[in-house]
C-alpha cells in the first residue's frame, strides 16, 4: 500500500523554499524572486528502501516567525525542513527559537536544518557561517545548482519513516 | 418588481464559492461542484492531494473542530487562490465534513504584490545593512592597516637614524685617516693599521644589516662543508682574546677532547658565536666569558651539540628579555649610550639560530650574568680540504691597476709587488684609457666604478677591439652585471673587503699559463702492442674528429648548454687521454665536472676559452708526430 507523508517547508522570506521544491520536483531553477502567497502544494514519489513514499509537499510563505502563521498549515506534517539564507544573518539569527517553536507544535516530526544558498559563499565563508550558527547537522544546500538537495529531502523521508 | 436581497447576493457568488460534504473516510456526500468537479466514485483523498495530507487530521476532528487555510494556491481541478474551510459535523449521527472554498484569485495580484513589496523592502534593507557593516569593517582594517603602516615607518626611521648614527663614528674616522694620508703619504704606512680597523667595523655594521635584510627577506642560504668544530671554536677565541685581554676578562673554552668534525655552514655558525660572545663581551666588565661546547653521544649521526655561551657581565632583567631579541632593541636605553652597538647582533644570531632549525634560550637575572644557549644536530663530516696557498709569480708581468679608493689600491699593490710585479697604477678612467693606449698589458685590475668612465664600459671597448687580455674587477657588491658580462671570457671579480687569498687565486687562474702541448703516445703504443698501422689509423681518427667535438663543445657552452657540454667533454676524454698530457687530461676531467654540476659559471668560460686553443695546439704537434 503506498504511504503519502506531508513535509512542511518553513522559514523566513526570499530563503528559496520555493526553488528547493522546483529544483527537488521539476529539477529546474529560476534565478527571479516571486513570493509564495499562503500555501502552495507540490508532491514527489520517491523510493525509500524498495517502498514507495509520496511526499506531500507544503512550500508555506515565509515569515520571520514561526509562530505567525496559521496552525492549521503545520497540522499533521510528518516532516519539518526548516530553511535559511547563508547569506542572511537576520534568516538564522532566531533558528534555535524557531525551531524549540516548531518542535513544540510537532513534537513527532523529524526536522532538518537547511543553509539555502551556498553557491553564493565559499567554503571558508559557509564554515564561519555554520559555525556562528552552533547547531549540528545543518546541511548545506543550492537550489540553483542542486547540490545536497535530492540528499537532504531523501534524508527527511529516511527519518519519516524510522 | 420585488427585490429579493437573498436571490441577488446569492446569484453574485454563487460561482465563487463550493460547499462539499464528505465523510471522514473520503467518500463524497454531496456538493454544489460550482468551482471543481468532484468524482462520486472515488474517494475526495484519490481525486485531491490537498485532502490527502489532511487525511489523518480529518479523521481525527470532533464534532465543531474547525480548520482554516486563508491562502491556498490550489492546482487540482481549478487554478487560483482559494480560502479552505474545514468543519466537523454530526449529521442525524453521521459524521461528515463541511469544506467551504472561496475563490479569491481575483484578489491574487493584489496579495501579490504587498507581500512581494514588503518582502523585497526587506531584503533590501538587510542587504544594505550587511554592506554597511562590510564597509565598517574594511574601514576598520584600512584603519589598521594605516596604524601598521605608521608604525613600520616609524620603525624605519628609528632604525636609520641608529644605523646612521652607528655608520658615521667610522666613517668619521676613516675620512679623518684618509686626510691625514694625503697630508703626509710617508704616514700612510702609519695609520694603514688603524685604517683597516676601522674599515673592518664598518664593513661588520653594513654586513649586519645586509644580513638582516636577508633573514628577512628569506634569501638566506646555509652551506653544507665539512669542518672542525674544535678548530673553528678555537679560531673564534682567538680573535676574541685580545678584547677580553684589554678589558681585562678571562675567555674560556671548553670542548670535547679531539676534533670534531661536522658538515654545516661554518660562516655561519661562526657569525652566530661571534655574535653572542662578543655581545657578551660587550655587557662583562669583570670576571669571564665562556664558550662551551657539548655532545652527548659522539657516535649518534646526525649528533646534537649544545653551545652554551656564558658571562659574569651586567644581566638581563628577565621581564625584558623577550624585547631584547627584537631587531635594534637593547634592555634599556641607556644600554645603547653605555656600551654603543646597532643591537643587530643579537637580533642577527637568534634568527640564524632558527634557520638552523633551533632556538636560542636566554636565562639572564640583574647583576648574574647571562648564559644563552642552543642545541644542533648536525651530521658529521670528514676531514676538512685546506685550500692550498697559491705560489702567485709575477715577476716581468705587465700589469695594470686602475683604483680609485686609496685602502684598497694599496691592497691590490702589496699583492702584485709580493708576487713580483711592478703594476702601473691609475686612479681615473680616463687615465685607465689612456694607459691601455699607450702599452700593452697583461692584465688589468679594476674598480668596476672607476671615477669618470666605468670599468665594464673599458672592458667592452677592449673586447670590442679583439683584445682578449684577463680583468679583474673589484666591486663592492655582487656584480650586477654578470648577465652582461657572460658574454665574454677571461674576467672574474673580487668583492670588497678584498680577501688577499682570493684575489691572488683569481690573479693566477686569469693569467695566461704555459700550457704543455707535448704529445706522448706511449701509452696508446703499448696499449695496441706497437702495432703501427693501427696506430696510425687512430690518429688520423683523434686528427679527424676532436676538432669537430671541439667545435661543438664551443657551440654548447656559448648556449649555455650544460647538459651538451657533458655529453661532449665526456666523447672526447679518450682522444685527449691517448694524446697522454697529463695536464690537458686533468682540465678535461675539471671541465666535464663542472658542465655535470650544471656550473657554467665565468670560471668554466675561462678555462674552456684556454682548453680549446691548447687543444688545437696538442693536436698540431699530434699532427707532427704522425708525420
Amino acid at each position: 500500500m503506498p504511504i503519502s507523508k506531508k513535509v512542511i517547508l518553513v522559514g523566513h522570506f526570499g530563503v528559496g523554499k520555493t526553488s528547493l521544491i522546483k529544483r527537488f520536483v521539476h529539477q529546474k531553477f529560476s534565478d527571479d524572486y516571486l513570493t509564495t502567497i499562503g500555501v502552495k502544494i507540490d508532491k514527489k514519489v520517491l523510493n525509500v528502501d524498495s517502498a514507495e513514499l509520496t511526499l506531500i509537499i507544503w512550500d508555506i510563505a515565509g515569515e520571520t516567525n514561526q509562530s505567525k502563521i496559521p496552525k492549521s498549515y503545520q497540522l499533521g506534517a510528518h516532516g519539518v525542513l526548516y530553511v535559511f539564507d547563508i547569506t542572511r544573518p537576520s534568516t538564522y539569527d532566531n533558528l534555535h527559537e524557531q525551531l524549540n517553536y516548531l518542535r513544540s507544535i510537532l513534537p513527532m516530526a523529524p526536522i532538518e536544518v537547511i543553509a539555502n544558498k551556498k553557491d553564493l559563499l565559499s567554503a571558508e565563508e559557509q564554515e564561519q557561517v555554520l559555525e556562528g550558527i552552533r547547531h549540528t547537522g545543518i546541511h548545506a544546500t543550492s537550489a540553483k545548482t542542486g547540490e545536497n538537495v535530492e540528499m537532504i529531502f531523501e534524508k527527511l523521508a529516511g527519518a519519516m519513516l524510522a | 418588481m420585488k427585490l429579493d436581497i437573498d436571490q441577488i447576493k446569492l446569484n453574485s457568488f454563487r460561482d465563487q464559492a463550493q460547499v462539499t460534504f464528505f465523510e471522514p473516510g473520503g467518500a463524497l456526500v454531496d456538493s454544489c461542484h460550482s468551482l471543481v468537479i468532484i468524482d462520486a466514485e472515488e474517494s475526495l483523498y484519490e481525486q485531491f492531494v490537498f485532502l490527502e495530507s489532511l487525511k489523518e487530521v480529518f479523521i481525527t476532528m470532533e464534532v465543531g473542530d474547525e480548520h482554516d487555510f486563508p491562502a491556498v494556491e490550489w492546482d487540482e481541478g481549478a487554478q487560483g487562490l482559494y480560502h479552505l474551510k474545514f468543519k466537523r459535523l454530526d449529521h442525524d449521527g453521521q459524521p461528515l465534513i463541511q469544506w467551504t472554498m472561496i475563490d479569491k484569485t481575483q484578489d491574487y495580484e493584489q496579495l501579490l504584490n504587498l507581500q512581494q513589496g514588503r518582502n523585497d523592502k526587506a531584503i533590501g534593507e538587510e542587504f544594505a545593512l550587511i554592506q554597511k557593516r562590510m564597509a565598517e569593517v574594511e574601514h576598520e582594517l584600512l584603519s589598521y592597516q594605516n596604524e601598521e603602516l605608521m608604525r613600520i615607518q616609524q620603525f624605519k626611521s628609528d632604525f636609520f637614524a641608529q644605523v646612521s648614527h652607528e655608520m658615521r663614528t667610522p666613517l668619521n674616522s676613516i675620512s679623518g685617516l684618509v686626510s691625514l694620508v694625503l697630508e703626509d703619504e710617508e704616514k700612510a704606512e702609519e695609520y694603514l693599521p688603524a685604517l683597516k680597523a676601522t674599515s673592518r667595523h664598518l664593513n661588520a655594521i653594513i654586513n649586519d644589516i645586509l644580513d638582516l635584510s636577508k633573514i628577512d627577506a628569506g634569501k638566506l642560504s646555509f652551506e653544507s662543508i665539512d669542518f672542525d668544530l674544535v678548530e673553528l671554536s678555537h679560531s673564534i677565541i682567538k680573535g676574541l682574546e685580545f678584547s677580553a685581554l684589554e678589558k681585562g676578562i678571562s675567555l674560556n673554552l671548553a670542548l670535547p677532547e679531539g676534533p670534531l668534525l661536522v658538515k654545516a655552514d661554518p660562516t655561519r655558525l661562526a657569525q652566530v658565536l661571534y655574535n653572542l660572545l662578543g655581545n657578551s663581551m660587550k655587557f662583562t666588565e669583570k670576571g669571564y666569558v665562556s664558550l662551551s661546547v657539548s655532545t652527548a653521544a659522539s657516535a649518534v649521526d646526525p649528533q646534537k651539540l649544545l653551545f652554551e655561551i656564558e658571562d659574569t657581565g651586567i644581566g638581563i632583567d628577565p621581564d625584558k628579555i623577550a624585547s631584547l631579541v627584537q631587531p635594534y632593541q637593547q634592555a634599556e636605553d641607556k644600554t645603547a649610550r653605555l656600551y654603543g652597538g646597532t643591537g643587530l647582533g643579537l637580533h642577527i644570531a637568534l634568527k640564524l639560530v632558527e634557520a638552523m632549525g633551533s632556538q636560542l634560550e636566554i636565562r639572564s637575572a640583574l647583576g648574574q650574568g647571562t648564559k644563552m644557549s642552543f642545541e644542533l644536530e648536525l651530521q658529521k663530516g670528514a676531514h676538512p680540504q685546506h685550500t692550498e696557498e697559491v705560489a702567485l709569480n709575477l715577476e716581468g708581468r705587465q700589469i695594470l691597476v686602475a683604483e680609485d679608493d686609496l685602502l684598497n689600491r694599496k691592497i691590490v699593490q702589496e699583492i702584485l709587488s709580493k708576487a713580483g710585479a711592478k703594476p702601473v697604477v691609475v686612479d681615473d678612467g680616463l687615465s685607465l684609457e689612456k694607459a691601455l693606449n699607450e702599452s700593452d698589458f697583461e692584465l688589468l685590475v679594476t674598480d668596476i666604478n672607476i671615477p669618470g668612465k666605468t670599468g665594464y664600459e673599458v672592458f667592452k671597448a677592449l673586447r670590442n677591439r679583439g683584445n682578449e687580455m684577463p680583468v679583474l674587477f673589484i666591486s663592492g657588491s655582487e656584480l650586477e652585471l654578470i648577465k652582461e658580462l657572460k658574454a665574454y671570457t677571461h674576467w672574474d671579480f673580487a668583492i670588497k673587503p678584498l680577501n688577499i687569498h682570493d684575489v691572488r687565486k683569481k690573479i693566477s687562474d686569469l693569467l695566461p699559463k704555459a700550457y704543455p702541448t707535448e704529445v706522448n703516445m706511449q701509452s696508446l703504443l703499448d696499449m695496441i702492442a706497437g702495432d703501427t698501422a693501427f696506430f696510425n689509423d687512430l690518429v688520423q681518427t683523434i686528427l679527424d674528429t676532436l676538432p669537430q667535438e671541439m667545435e661543438k663543445l664551443m657551440n654548447s657552452a656559448k648556449e649555455a648548454d650544460a647538459v651538451a657540454c657533458t655529453k661532449v667533454l665526456h666523447k672526447i676524454r679518450p682522444s685527449i687521454d691517448y694524446m697522454g698530457i697529463p695536464e690537458l687530461t686533468k682540465e678535461r676531467h675539471w671541465l666535464h665536472a663542472q658542465a655535470e654540476a650544471g656550473k657554467l659559471d665565468n670560471h668554466f668560460h675561462n678555462r674552456l676559452a684556454d682548453f680549446d686553443p691548447w687543444v688545437k695546439q696538442a693536436l698540431q704537434k699530434l699532427a707532427k708526430e704522425l708525420s
